[in-house]
């Protein structure tokens, strides 16, 4: 076999069901196609996953993928994506995670594991080079996330890294996370209920070996460029103190910070929360992912009601989702919250969303103490929060429309609350509120998993050309969700780009430094603009009502105005947004009901898609 | 009196706006500060997160020197 | 010597490129030095790398190791991979690999020490000097 410059060569397939594992030798259509991370994710979903699975049954797989920048020399190619029809949406879903599992695949011979069936009891997966096995883990099952992964780093020593569900993710909570190095998760999507509903409790693998790249001189020169200007840049010593915490001051400045349940996006009390009072009040140590100078992961200590919890984080995400949006009075709550989010195996975006809809609702009348089982579910208290994820959880008392998910939660509880479940697609809402920021709400609205930012991130795009001008807007959008998800794809951290602003082209030279393939950034750019058309056609392939309906934000957004903060009283409206998704549509080549067309299809290489829609009539 | 300084605005914050150049030559009056600075390269509030002056994290009250860099970070580019 | 690793972040950058330099590959269990976590249990990285102590040049059974120029190196002709250096090290800074077929050590090229974004190599730094 030809040796594939910036791979392993190998996918690894695991059916749980029964008990086999084979190996087939990575495709250079797959390759070329969609070279790696989500983008593997992304065609064995659409292939292997036929409509109608059911995405708790055995039928769905799990794809967790490296990609060609992963375990290499150079700046944090650390990112692995976890790939899956999602519980949450019943849609593709993928979610990354970084720490320091994406080499460790790749060296141990694998770029990605498709993991298939459901395994009798609780299991999990070991990897040691060429030696897989499928082993059994009764005792395991039950135990928190971070302490799985303690007692199987205990059992099989450091050099293993882990990948592990909490008790959420085995009772398949839609939102339950996957968790990684202590703090790290791929929290969206549900990926941990798939492992879950798999009978998977962990993931645990070791290599050896090498990582061939095409040019490795080369390879050495751009990297060497990239580490010295990261070493030289001014901006690094901030990341290096708070990581993303230092995002929160500015967020609530500029009317962004999602505040109890997105009702605000000012919180009076942000300074309690902010990156410094991280950094003074907390923070034990600073903690990187794979080869990177960053380290914006903050090893932290919390102290609550006489226990004292270590936890990595919070970052930006989970002190906007349970710290403004649940209105708690400190970054020590947020950590302790956080804390117990992550030992439970739960996504802290969904869930603080799912703790502040709960509060919302509890505030509003539309569940009482009764339903709560005494609780008094009130914005700002710490302990409302904790016994409201315990009982998500478990998926007991209100706890089990809340697992879930926000869009189930309020049909359950009518009373007008699916206005504000803030979510789309079934996916809540990440930390941006976005009325006063059209291109972020569009952003919002279109994101190929539900409700989350990181495609496609403009905010700042707002600010510069205009907090309400919408034309124009759609356009950047979708520039960025190609450029953005490329990483994904390639398995490398974005935050050196986008934070610390390392050019791009950088990245652009690494590509055939890596995998000898003497293609532009350009072309990498239409292989994501394939990924993303592929995504939207698993949604239109799975539903005949799949559409602009499903890009919809909640009704708070289009009818109630900010009420405080430096945008008091901005709106967005319902011909905003109509116009923002036309404009969208048309330069995507969608037909006005967000449906791909044939042509747009075919010109992406992807006419064996365009072929089947067309035989079911759902796309013209 | 005026006085010379050069505004760098990160790459990736230049990119969010046609005509936002990465590199400014500016003629300060004495005494102004990096807000100054930054308004005068056409950045409004809430565009810029770090900035950096002469290898030191500075904020918009910062004054300025002759000769000073004042460098630009975007606030956050959503991870 | 001894690292002073309070302020390592557990990225293992270090090993990353001992393996790029020494041995041309991506693969950091071809190193010299080693990353620990002892986040669970002391909240802190420990690194693991050779301080040229010349215990092992006597314990070598087939006197394959030698001092040059104040670094400990192996020569892997004369060595038998028996693994006795291994375990002899006080440190526990010799590694074996499954692909190599003698241990792997630092040999105080001092180009983790230049890539550490924490400096906490620094003294293998000076080390790296002495050897060239």
């Amino acid at each position: 076999m030809r040796e594939m410059h910036g791979y392993a060569g190998t996918i690894l397939r695991v059916n749980l069901s029964t008990g086999t594992v084979s190996r087939e030798p990575l495709s250079e259509d797959l390759v070329s196609g969609y070279i790696g991370g989500r983008g593997f994710g992304a065609h064995f979903i659409y292939r292997e996953v036929p409509p109608g699975t059911d995405p708790l049954g055995p039928g769905n797989k799990l794809v967790v993928a490296a990609g060609p920048f992963s375990g290499v020399f150079l700046p944090s190619g650390a990112k692995t994506s976890f790939s899956a029809k999602s519980p949450a949406t019943g849609l593709y879903g993928d979610s990354n995670i970084g720490g320091h599992l994406a080499g460790e695949l790749k060296y141990a011979g694998y770029d990605a594991i498709i993991i298939e069936g459901r395994a009798q009891g609780p299991s999990y997966l070991f990897i040691e080079d060429d030696r897989v096995e499928i082993r059994p883990c009764e005792k395991l099952w039950g135990m928190g996330a971070i302490k799985t992964e303690k007692a199987l780093k205990d059992e099989l020593g450091d050099e293993f890294q882990i990948a592990t569900i909490g008790p959420a993710g085995e009772n398949m909570v839609v939102f339950a996370s996957v968790n990684h190095d202590i703090g790290r998760q791929a929290g969206r999507c549900g990926m941990g209920a798939v492992m879950g509903s798999k009978n998977l409790k962990a993931i645990a693998v070791r290599g050896t070996k090498s990582v061939p790249v095409a040019d490795m001189a080369g390879l050495r020169k751009v990297a060497d460029e990239m580490f010295s200007a990261l070493a030289a840049n001014a901006a690094l010593k901030v990341w290096q103190d708070q990581g993303l915490a230092q995002v929160t001051t500015w967020s609530n400045s500029i009317g962004a910070l999602p505040t109890r349940n997105f009702r605000q996006n000012f919180y009076e009390n942000a300074e309690a929360l902010s990156g410094e009072r991280m950094r003074s009040d907390i923070h034990v140590r600073d903690k990187a992912c794979f080869a990177c100078p960053m380290a914006t992961g903050k090893y932290c200590r919390a102290r609550h009601r006489g226990e004292t919890v270590f936890l990595e984080g919070p970052e930006y995400e989970t002190t906007a989702l349970i710290g403004s949006n649940c209105a708690l009075g400190s970054i020590e709550e947020v950590a302790y919250a956080n804390y117990m989010c992550d030992e439970l195996g739960l996504d802290t975006i969904s869930g603080g969303s799912a703790v502040a809809f709960a509060m919302e609702c509890f505030e509003r009348g539309i569940i009482t103490k009764e339903d709560t089982g005494g609780i008094e579910a009130r914005f700002g208290s710490l302990d409302a929060f904790v016994e409201i994820v315990k009982l998500i959880a478990a998926r007991k008392g209100i706890g089990e429309p809340l697992s879930r998910g926000v869009r189930a939660a309020a049909a359950a509880w009518g009373g007008g609350s699916e206005d504000f479940a803030i979510q789309v697609k079934g996916l809540e809402w990440s930390g941006y509120e976005s009325r006063g920021a059209p291109s972020m709400m569009l952003a919002y609205m279109t994101c190929d998993i539900g409700a989350h930012h990181n495609r496609a991130w403009s905010i700042t795009h707002d600010i510069a050309v205009g907090r309400n001008v919408i034309e124009g807007k759609a356009a950047k959008v979708i520039e960025l969700q190609h450029v953005r998800p490329l990483f994904d794809c390639l398995g490398v951290c974005r935050l050196q780009w986008v934070e610390l602003g390392l050019p791009l082209e950088y990245y652009a030279r690494l590509y055939p430094a890596v995998t000898g393939r003497q293609e532009t950034w350009d072309d990498l750019l239409v292989k994501s603009e394939r990924i993303w058309n592929l995504v939207r056609a698993f949604g239109v392939r799975e539903r005949a009502d799949f559409g602009r309906a499903d890009d919809q934000p909640p009704r708070r957004f289009y009818t109630e105005p900010v009420p405080d903060g430096p945008l008091a009283g901005s709106r967005i409206t319902r011909e905003d947004l109509d116009r923002l998704l036309d404009e969208y549509y048309d330069l995507r080549g969608w037909d006005r009901n967000g449906r791909p067309t044939a042509k747009t299809l075919e010109r992406l290489g992807l006419g064996d898609v365009a072929a089947e829609l067309l035989a079911k009539g759902r796309i013209s | 009196m005026t006085m010379k300084v050069t505004v760098e605005i990160s790459r990736v914050l230049a990119a969010i706006r046609p005509g936002l150049a990465e590199r400014a030559e500016l003629d300060l009056p004495e005494g102004a500060t990096v807000g100054d600075a930054l308004a005068a390269a056409g950045l409004v509030q809430g565009l810029w997160g770090i900035v950096v002056v002469g290898g030191k994290v500075a904020d918009v009250s910062t004054k300025l020197s002759p000769g000073d860099k004042v460098t630009v970070f975007p606030p956050v580019s959503g991870g | 010597m001894k690292l002073d690793a309070e302020r390592c972040t557990g990225c293992k950058l270090c090993q990353l490129v001992c393996s790029v330099v020494n041995f041309r590959e991506n693969n950091p269990k071809k190193a010299g030095i080693r990353v620990v976590s002892r986040l669970f249990t002391d909240a802190r990285y420990d690194v693991v790398v050779c301080d040229q102590c010349g215990v092992c040049i006597d314990a070598c059974p087939v006197g394959a190791i030698s001092m040059e120029d104040d670094v400990v190196r192996i020569d892997p002709n004369m060595c038998t991979n028996c693994g006795v250096c291994v375990e002899t090290c006080p440190n526990g800074a010799l590694f074996s690999h499954p692909d190599v077929d003698y241990p792997i050590k630092c040999v105080a090229c001092g180009e983790c020490a230049r890539l550490c974004p924490r400096g906490v190599l620094d003294t293998l730094a000076d080390v790296g000097k002495v050897a060239s």
